[in-house]
């Protein structure tokens, strides 16, 4: 550790220039760090590199499913691949990579403070992050194969380490806990003067928005694990009908956590999106009041809605028809933000670099897993599908076109003010048609095999399925391609990157006021905010 | 095999109004989707900048409160109308049937049982009479299953505990898929039925009498009736081992059971197998094997022994010399996960190679030392921890109580033939 040990302590206004906050290098200046711009960095290289081991999983899983029958890896190992690949990408990859990682290092830069409320807090949720990551990974040593879901009785029965794997998503999920409350108290005490709630960006809104649904649902998942273990452990039957329990149960529980968490998934990308949209349109957002409070009422409506993954479950067919119509109404707000997106565009000067294609790619796929998800909110359609590759094509479309497409266009939109370089326009447009593509091939034919009635988590499938199997495999190749073309991307802009002046994209928000990358404590004296962060009319960069 | 695309009439009514209600949301998506899309892409299009020119100023349009409501209400109502006829078709397959056939059906790890009103039991084939309504009263012996017919477009979960109803409405004549939709283990993907739909006439007289033609010899019709009743699912005829004992060499081998005991696999005892699965479980297998005892006439179990017999090759038994049990230890290591840390080919993985293996002094973890014989062989797979090689870890699982002493010998004889 250097002299800088506990920047906290350090004077604010000396006469020093302000060092970019990557300038102390070192393991423990990072393991120790309190800088939220740090913390959020490790967590992006963490989810990041889990991004890219579920990926390895799924391209095992497709070129299994080139074969009908039990070839290239056997049919447990299929199961554990799947089991792996949802368990990682959710948890380690697409729960924590916006909020934890884009999060932790813009909503201080955004709302105009130096760090966020409780910084040894926030080290904390990482360190408990990555000790939740080991558990998972010694769990492996007798892999899971229940899928991320771990429906009871067969989670309460394999063999399988399942009480290990869900200790470390405990872990995970307090770590997530933390985070949410450490973001919460600096979005109400932190703001910048003058920054009135009005005046906030977007993503802000919707990282608070998340924050509500992780402080609130993610307890449930903990304690849900917890009486899993107390079943595998001790025996105790609350799932087990031979012991006067419910198997079912467990269904609501976990998905009372696991369906408000998809817009934990989705809500910060949206708020992404609402940042970028603007900047490359050079004009203000359009209807910021229904963005901001749409975030809120997803977050809301979306405690109410998860009985939709039980329809065919055994549940009450009325308890189903309240569940429908409440589904349903979660569309409303979604819809709401998507016009309004787009209604910004109209009459804007638009420019398409990187991130703003990742952006409309967002907006444009998103539709798609919004309108096929009408398919499965209304009763009578859902009980054909559920359950088939149609389920599997929708939260593709919604979490990868999503979610994901929202997170890649932060990292093209914000790379120069994490890194201080710029990325390659041209790798990053390459990797951009190749993933599109690819994306598209992949998981367009998988609404077609789920209609046809292929169940989902099949390791051998009737053979009348092979031909659209293969198609989504050659799919999952080329989108491999475009995603490392883009890492390749990143990796070339770290080392050979052209440095980024503090305002590439002419944005008009706080995190652009300050050096690229920004100084430790982000500001050399906190800002004076007067408008909102939007006023691109009339502007001329 | 009819499958959703086949032309002409509807399987089943309900595939019909399943089929509608997509129909319906698939057209107003569409509509909405290339309203969405269409303008996204006309807005970017049209309002693009060209390369190098400077921004143009734009308008500061902030919102428009008709518009906003414009499309906070129709999305509303263009919702609500997917709810309702969601419901609508909903409610009609849920709907009691009066006069419906009932018939349970139990799901296992990884086969349906049917059984029909008269007591007769079938697995994995359910047979109907064309246009009888058929109540299915479902319930599970262990996971959650999920009883999905495709060319119906219906699905209703497996619940143990519990029992959950699925109308059928057989409207047209012909085979359908039953797949399992709900993950039940490593077998779910096989976990697969069909739904026979049959003339009434031709109903009635399968009903009857056995319809099983006498085709092809009693081994050959063996066959045929294991891959019907759904055995493949647990058991396979060789290689790696499912939930069951593999079928391949099972006949004529001494088999040791879970009470300790050993018998010979003859013909009577692959007939108790069938009809009382739980009298004698072969050791490390679970007792999970449900009964054929009626669903299974007696021609048909002879048929199925026939087969396994046919399998075992005659006189194998014979020459079960070393290099015999050998070979099957080969499988063995394979099948019970060995090679997962022991090479074969001298390369050190996790643990020590089985190449060179047998006959060498090694050095104990504890200082100790001694020759790696038939006693250190056998020791080191039911007792691992006991004398560990020196730098390697402690970390394998014993197989004590776990192998049958066959088994364990014919890996020793294996791990011989390496030396």
């Amino acid at each position: 550790m250097g002299k800088h040990h506990g920047e906290g302590e350090r004077t604010l206004n000396d006469d020093t220039p302000a060092r970019g906050y990557l300038e102390e290098r070192g393991f423990w200046s990072w393991a120790y760090t309190l800088d939220h711009k740090r913390i959020g960095v490790m967590y992006l290289y963490t989810t990041l590199f889990f991004f890219l081991l579920g990926g390895v999983f799924a391209l095992l899983m497709r070129i299994k499913l080139m074969f009908p029958g039990e070839q290239v890896v056997s049919n447990h190992t299929y199961n554990v691949l799947f089991t792996m690949h949802g368990a990682l990408m959710i948890f380690l990859f697409i729960i924590p990579a916006i909020p934890s990682g884009l999060g932790n290092f813009f909503i201080p830069l955004h709302i105009g403070a130096r760090d966020v409320a409780f910084p040894r807090l926030n080290l904390m949720s990482y360190w408990i992050f990555v000790a939740g990551i080991v558990v998972i990974l010694v769990s492996l040593v007798r892999p899971m194969d229940t899928g991320w879901t771990f429906y009871t009785p067969y989670s309460a029965k394999t063999s399988a380490d399942v009480t290990l794997l869900s200790f470390g998503i405990f872990l995970i999920g307090m770590s997530s806990i933390l985070t949410g409350l450490n973001f919460l108290v600096t979005i109400h005490k932190l703001r910048a003067p003058g920054m009135t709630w009005h005046r906030m960006p977007l993503f802000i809104w919707s990282m608070y928005a998340t924050s509500i649904i992780q402080v609130l649902a993610t307890p449930v998942v903990g304690i849900t694990f917890l009486l899993l273990a107390m079943e595998r452990l001790f025996g105790v039957g609350f799932f087990d009908p031979a012991k006067g329990g419910d198997p079912i149960l467990f269904q609501h529980f976990f998905w009372f956590y696991s369906h408000p968490v998809v817009y934990v998934m989705i809500l910060p990308a949206m708020g992404v999106i609402s940042e970028i949209v603007p900047v490359f349109s050079r004009k203000p957002i359009f209807g910021y009041n229904a963005i901001a409070y749409s975030s809120l009422a997803i977050a809301v409506f979306g405690f109410f809605v998860w009985g939709h993954h039980m329809f065919v479950s055994g549940m009450s067919g009325t308890a189903a028809i309240i569940f429908s119509l409440l589904t349903f109404s979660v569309a409303i707000p979604t819809s709401v933000k998507v016009f309004n997106w787009i209604a910004t565009m109209y009459k804007g000067s638009i420019t398409f670099e990187s991130p703003m294609l990742y952006a409309l790619t967002f907006i444009f796929l998103f539709v798609v897993g919004g309108l096929t998800g009408m398919f499965l909110g209304a009763l009578g359609a859902d009980i054909h599908v559920h359950d088939t590759y149609f389920i599997v094509a929708h939260f593709h479309y919604t979490m990868m076109g999503g979610t994901v497409m929202g997170l890649l266009a932060g990292l093209h939109f914000w790379f120069p003010k994490m890194t201080g370089k710029m990325l390659s326009e041209k790798m990053a447009r390459t990797a951009w048609l190749l993933m599109f593509l690819g994306f598209n091939v992949t998981f367009l034919t998988q609404f077609l095999l789920g209609f046809e009635g292929m169940p989902r988590r099949y390791a051998e499938y009737p053979p009348q399925f092979q031909a659209l199997n293969i198609v989504s495999t050659i799919g999952s190749w080329i989108l491999a391609t475009g995603i490392l073309i883009m890492f390749a991307n990143f990796v070339r802009g770290l080392f050979r990157g052209e440095p980024a002046p503090p305002n590439p994209w002419n944005a008009l928000s706080l995190d652009w006021k300050t050096g690229s990358p920004p100084p430790t404590e982000n500001f050399r004296e906190i800002p004076t905010v007067s408008d909102w962060p939007y006023g691109y009319a009339g502007r001329r960069p | 095999m009819s499958n959703a695309y086949t032309l002409g009439e509807a399987a089943s009514r309900t595939t019909g109004q399943v089929d509608s209600l997509f129909l319906f949301i698939a057209g107003v998506s569409l509509f909405f989707f290339l309203l969405v899309e269409g303008l996204l892409i006309y807005f970017a299009v049209r309002y693009r900048r060209r390369k190098g020119t400077e921004a143009a100023s734009t308008p500061d349009i902030r919102g428009n409160f008709l518009l906003e409501t414009v499309w906070i209400v129709i999305p509303s109502l263009v919702v609500v109308a997917f709810f309702y006829y969601g419901l609508l078709v909903f409610r009609d397959i849920r709907a009691p049937v009066p006069g419906a056939t009932d018939i349970h059906v139990t799901g296992r790890q990884f086969l349906f049982e049917f059984t029909y009103p008269d007591g007769r039991t079938a697995i994995n084939e359910l047979r109907v009479p064309l246009g009888t309504p058929v109540k299915l009263i479902l319930s599970s012996a262990d996971m959650i299953h999920s009883f999905f017919i495709p060319a119906y477009r219906l699905k209703q979960d497996m619940v143990p505990g519990q029992y959950t109803t699925l109308y059928l409405h057989p409207d047209k004549a012909g085979t359908y898929e039953i797949l399992c939709a709900e993950y039940c283990g490593v077998g779910h993907s096989t976990m697969r039925a069909s739904l026979i739909v049959m003339e009434p006439g031709e109903y009635a007289q399968w009903r009857e009498g056995n319809t099983t033609a006498a085709a092809g010899s009693l081994a050959e019709q063996g066959k045929k009736l294991v891959e019907r009743s759904g055995c493949l699912g647990c058991h396979a005829v060789e290689g790696k081992q499912k939930v069951g004992p593999n079928f391949g060499g099972s006949f004529g081998r001494e088999v040791v059971i879970a009470d300790g005991t050993t018998v010979i696999a003859d013909e009577e005892y692959l007939r108790e197998s069938i009809l009382d699965p739980n009298a004698k479980v072969v050791k490390g297998y679970p007792s999970v094997m449900p009964t054929y005892k009626g669903s299974l006439s007696a021609g048909e179990v002879t048929a199925i022994v026939a087969y396994l017999k046919s399998l075992s090759g005659a006189g194998e038994k014979e020459k079960k010399g070393e290099g015999a049990g050998a070979d099957r230890g080969k499988g063995l290591t394979a099948t019970l996960g060995c090679l997962g840390c022991h090479s074969t080919d001298g390369s050190v993985k996790v643990g020590p190679s089985f190449k060179g293996l047998f006959g060498r002094q090694v050095e104990f973890a504890d200082g100790g030392k001694g020759t790696a014989d038939d006693a250190y062989v056998r020791e080191s797979i039911t007792r691992p921890g006991a004398k560990i090689v020196k730098g390697f870890p402690n970390i394998m699982p014993g197989f004590e109580g776990k192998i049958a002493e066959e088994d364990l010998s014919a890996i020793a004889a294996f791990i011989k033939t390496l030396k």
